[in-house]
């Protein structure tokens, strides 16, 4: 019986959960299982969605960071400056961001051709500048409306996971039932091969760039409703954060396979394993060392499957 | 199929064992849990911060639990740290923020939930909290502005070294000390450039600054992780030791005695935890707590630095923050 | 003939950087000839000179990683970690300084052994193994210091550090002599052919029988040696033991090298143009502080090179 890594991650969290719930009695509390499950991996799992889009399309992006910080620290600024600037608005004036930001990281490796890795680490240094330049520190003051795409709930059910459901479904339908789709994951598994059956990898490869802008932009916007502020520091590590999550999640970094469900599973393990490391109270420098173990551990047991 | 069987048989057991399990809640035998959401962990100064919290709280036998989480300076981490202490069942929340601004939703979580809450070491944009235990940041960067411009007798140019671009402390030190800096219209201010609090950057920034100045009179830095590398290549490139700013670092004290040069050290004190957690104990017992505690640092001159040094501990060691029973003090 | 000719084309692909540098020490001459600060003084440039050593030496040693096929993003927590440990050992005293080395460079290539193990042998990808191995490095190394490192730099590592001989930075000369044994490694050797051979094409090297596991390995190994090398000369430079003083290299030495030609994903990349990348990084830094230009606009200068050159670089390719 052979399982691909995408379903292998559900057994894995599966697994996990079991364990955490023997290892704490206090796992299974319902306030507990809904901080864990509904609340805590929002930000990352859409962050890791973002990353998984650009990923299966053949490329990585590292400035998911500093897109996080370069958004959040815009909503606290122009909020800090006017607290009456509509909501709604705010959200749109955001999306327009990270898509556009996704654009430029679209344009530079797609158009001018130069290795993801090495594109988006200038770019993470040109957006990380950019909220420098914009907000020298860390400022609060998200008013409450904006803050409800985070703290509020309907019938008890958290809005953000509710809002998550919808932006997954609709990425995973675009990936897997549309032509656009298909098509990213022709260009990340064979790139030569794609563009000789007629795709546009050019194209293919900027709007996976942009769909991912947006989707960290979404990210962007859940976090500073989350913390409440923003500021040029706030994002800094989310990349790695996010790629961890993708690679547990089952997502080949060299590109064409891997399913952004899997990669939300790979976001809802960080989640579980960073709850139950404070609920069992271990030393964090300990847990540095197990995040570590755990990360090799678990792409070490998918690289021997594919082998 | 063999292994099919066996993974359906592993998950059946399993889901029973999980299901029967929360029977086990965890009692409470009196006593206080308490909850630490640290910012972060890894260096000497938060290994300092953290010695002082549990010297403290080994004063108070009617703590029973000590929970401590850290961050790692991520503020979207440290609010689901929160969430998790608040899980765990505790008496009283204490918070070293990572960036007191991006974590207010979760403080006033724990505040609604009637339980003490006490933040230190940063700033707050909220009122539900029981106390805010501060050191004032920009009276840091002022005070060792002050003392470098009256060292200077009000006039000569100097260069500015700052920690993290975008760090609240690092840009509210820098705040204070500008602030202060204009009050003496004869200082000039050569130069400002960001360190990131790494030796090795700092010293090859004023390696270039050296090359950049004919002449510096005056090297103000928020921390003795720059200022001593910066008095480093002054030394390197045979340039006078001239007077320098920077905290309670070890190493910073070693070299100003060893080369008899003057500097002041304006501590930031690691001592704000233990009094951060007698505070919430009070709020506990029910007794009457200040809504806003600072707490009174004085810097150091020379003489004083003399007498503070640690000619024989770590580099890495903070002088003046030391004063505990010897079993917590970190160990060498 | 072979190798001469894949010069005369890296050669080529070298332009981009070259047009950056040249815009750089253009802006540099002008800046000076404005009445700035004179970048091309000599006491500036030595300066320069002992960041680019050590930079410099770590981007060789990923250089040979990325032309392998692979990519190193643990020399940061490698140097970082050797410095503490090395301190600890020689405890400020020459007499220990030789077991000191020998402690470090054991675990450097320990630290790459285990990467290269991961990649070479589980298939793991190079980017998660070498952040899983940082990770856990890191993670020790905290378990062990608990942020406090309590050794001491001995006096002729900082001699070696700061000191110079005949006019020049005693680091360069190490720097010289790393770079010969890299040149040589790469182009001179039957291992240089053979990790060429497996990073462009890992198939079709291993159809020809070569062992790639083991030429893989080597090629962290050596990548973890130079990082550990990095962390002894950066505790000379210091004059510290310092627990984060690697900060900040895992990226830099990726982008020196790939500044430079190599190319991630393999078979490409070489001494000459990465010592041109690693300078490019200094240069901007140091211009920077010269200009008395605030972080963010170094920032943005430092990524904009970066996109300008390496765009050059692939519409020769193309």
């Amino acid at each position: 019986m052979k399982l691909k890594p995408e379903r292998l991650v559900w057994f894995i969290l599966l697994l996990l959960l079991v364990a955490c719930s023997l290892a704490s009695p206090l796992f299974l509390s319902v306030r507990n299982l809904r901080n864990v499950l509904l609340v805590q991996p929002i930000g990352l799992g859409l962050a890791a969605l973002g990353e998984a889009f650009i990923v299966i399309s053949g490329g990585i992006d590292l400035s998911v960071g500093s897109i996080i910080s370069l958004s959040a620290s815009v909503a606290a600024g122009t909020f800090a400056a006017n607290p009456d600037f509509p909501p709604a608005l705010m959200v749109v004036l955001l999306l327009a961001m990270g898509a556009g930001m996704g654009a430029l990281n679209g344009l530079v490796v797609a158009r001018l051709r130069v290795t993801p890795f090495m594109a988006t680490l200038a770019m993470m240094l040109i957006y990380q500048g950019a909220a420098l330049f914009y907000l020298k520190k860390t400022v609060g003051g998200i008013p409450r409306d904006f803050r409800f795409i985070a703290d509020g709930s309907v019938a008890g059910v958290p809005v953000s996971i509710l809002l998550f459901a919808v932006v997954l479904a609709l990425v995973w339908l675009v990936l897997n039932k549309t032509r656009f789709g298909r098509h990213v994951y022709a260009v990340g598994s064979d790139p030569q091969v794609s563009a000789i059956s007629g795709i546009n990898v050019e194209r293919t490869r900027f709007l996976a760039y942009v769909a991912g802008g947006l989707l960290v932009a979404l990210s962007a916007i859940f976090l500073s409703a989350r913390m409440g502020g923003g500021g040029p520091k706030v994002g800094v590590g989310y990349e790695i954060d996010a790629i961890t999550a993708i690679v547990i999640g089952g997502v080949s970094l060299s590109g064409g396979s891997g399913s952004v469900l899997g990669a939300f599973g790979g976001a809802l393990i960080l989640g579980v394993f960073y709850n139950i490391m404070n609920l069992l109270s271990l030393n964090s420098f300990i847990q540095i060392v197990l995040k570590g173990i755990v990360l090799i551990l678990a792409v070490a047991f998918y690289s021997k499957k594919k082998a | 199929m063999m292994k099919r069987k066996g993974i359906v048989a592993i998950i059946a057991i399993a889901a029973a064992v999980a299901m029967v399990l929360p029977c086990w809640a965890e009692t409470k035998k009196g006593g206080f849990a308490i909850g630490w959401s640290n910012a972060g962990m890894g260096d000497s100064w938060r290994l300092f911060l953290d010695a002082n919290f549990r010297a403290e709280a080994a004063q108070h036998p009617e703590i029973t639990k000590l929970y401590v989480t850290n961050a790692d300076e991520k503020p979207e981490k440290q609010i689901a740290d929160i969430d998790d202490l608040l899980t765990k069942g505790i008496d009283a929340l204490i918070v070293y923020p990572t960036v007191g601004d991006a974590i207010v939703p979760a403080i006033e979580r724990a505040y609604a939930q009637g339980i003490p809450v006490v933040v230190f070491g940063g700033t707050i944009n909220t009122d539900k909290y029981t106390c805010l235990v501060t050191q004032d940041l920009k009276d840091f960067g002022r005070a060792q502005a002050e003392w470098l411009a009256k060292e200077l007798g009000g006039k000569g140019k100097i260069v500015l070294l700052s920690g993290i671009a975008g760090n609240t402390t690092a840009e509210d030190r820098l705040a204070g000390a500008r602030e202060a800096l204009k009050k003496y219209p004869k200082i000039e201010i050569l130069d400002h450039q960001y360190c990131d609090w790494s030796p090795p950057k700092a010293k090859s920034i004023m390696e270039a600054m050296i090359q950049a100045f004919p002449k510096i009179d005056g090297i103000w830095a928020d921390s003795g992780l720059m200022s001593w590398p910066a008095l480093q290549a002054l030394k390197e490139a045979k340039r006078p030791l001239v007077p320098s700013t920077g905290d309670q670092l070890n190493g910073y004290a070693k070299f100003l005695v060893d080369n008899k040069c003057r500097g002041f050290v304006f501590p930031m004190t690691t001592r704000l935890s233990g009094d951060a957690l007698k505070i919430a104990l009070k709020a506990l017992k029910g007794e009457k707590v200040p809504k806003n505690y600072s707490i009174e640092v004085k810097g150091l001159g020379p003489d004083k630095i003399k007498e503070f040094v640690r000619p024989s501990l770590s580099d890495w060691w903070w002088i003046g923050d030391d004063q505990m029973p010897k079993e917590f003090l970190p160990k060498l | 003939m072979e190798t001469r000719r894949v010069r005369g084309v890296r050669k080529i692909e070298h332009s981009g950087l070259i047009v950056a540098l040249a815009v750089l020490l253009a802006a540099g001459a002008l800046y000076g000839a404005l009445g700035g600060v004179n970048f091309f003084k000599v006491g500036n440039l030595l300066n320069i000179a002992r960041s680019f050593s050590m930079l410099a030496i770590v981007a060789m040693g990923q250089t040979v990683a990325i032309v392998g096929g692979g990519l190193d993003l643990s020399v940061a927590e490698t140097i970082s970690s050797t410095n503490v440990l090395a301190a600890a050992v020689m405890a400020g005293s020459d007499s220990h300084l030789l077991m000191a080395i020998l402690v470090a460079c054991a675990f450097g290539a320990l630290v790459g052994a285990c990467n290269g193990l991961l990649v070479a042998k589980r298939g793991v990808p190079p980017f998660i193994a070498t952040l899983g191995v940082a990770t856990i490095v890191k993670g020790l190394r905290l378990v062990w210091t608990q942020g406090l490192p309590t050794g001491k730099i001995a006096p002729s590592l900082i001699e070696l550090g700061i000191g110079s001989t005949f006019g020049l930075p005693n680091l360069t000369f190490v720097l010289a002599l790393a770079a010969l044994v890299f040149a040589l490694l790469l182009r001179r050797t039957g291992y240089g052919r053979r990790l060429f051979a497996v990073g462009s094409n890992p198939a079709a090297a291993s159809l020809c029988g070569l062992r790639c596991e083991a030429v893989v390995i080597g090629s962290y190994v050596i990548c973890g040696l130079s990082a550990a090398i990095v962390g002894l000369l950066l505790g000379g430079y210091t004059g510290m033991s310092d627990q984060l003083v690697g900060e900040g290299y895992d990226t830099d030495s990726i982008a020196a090298a790939v500044l430079g030609g190599a190319s991630i994903g393999g078979g490409s990349g070489g001494v000459g143009g990465t010592l041109l990348g690693a300078c490019m990084m200094l240069v901007v830094t140091n211009l920077a502080v010269l200009a008395h230009f605030p972080i963010q606009s170094q920032m943005l200068m430092k990524g904009l090179l970066i996109v300008v050159a390496l765009w050059i670089d692939s519409r020769k390719k193309a």
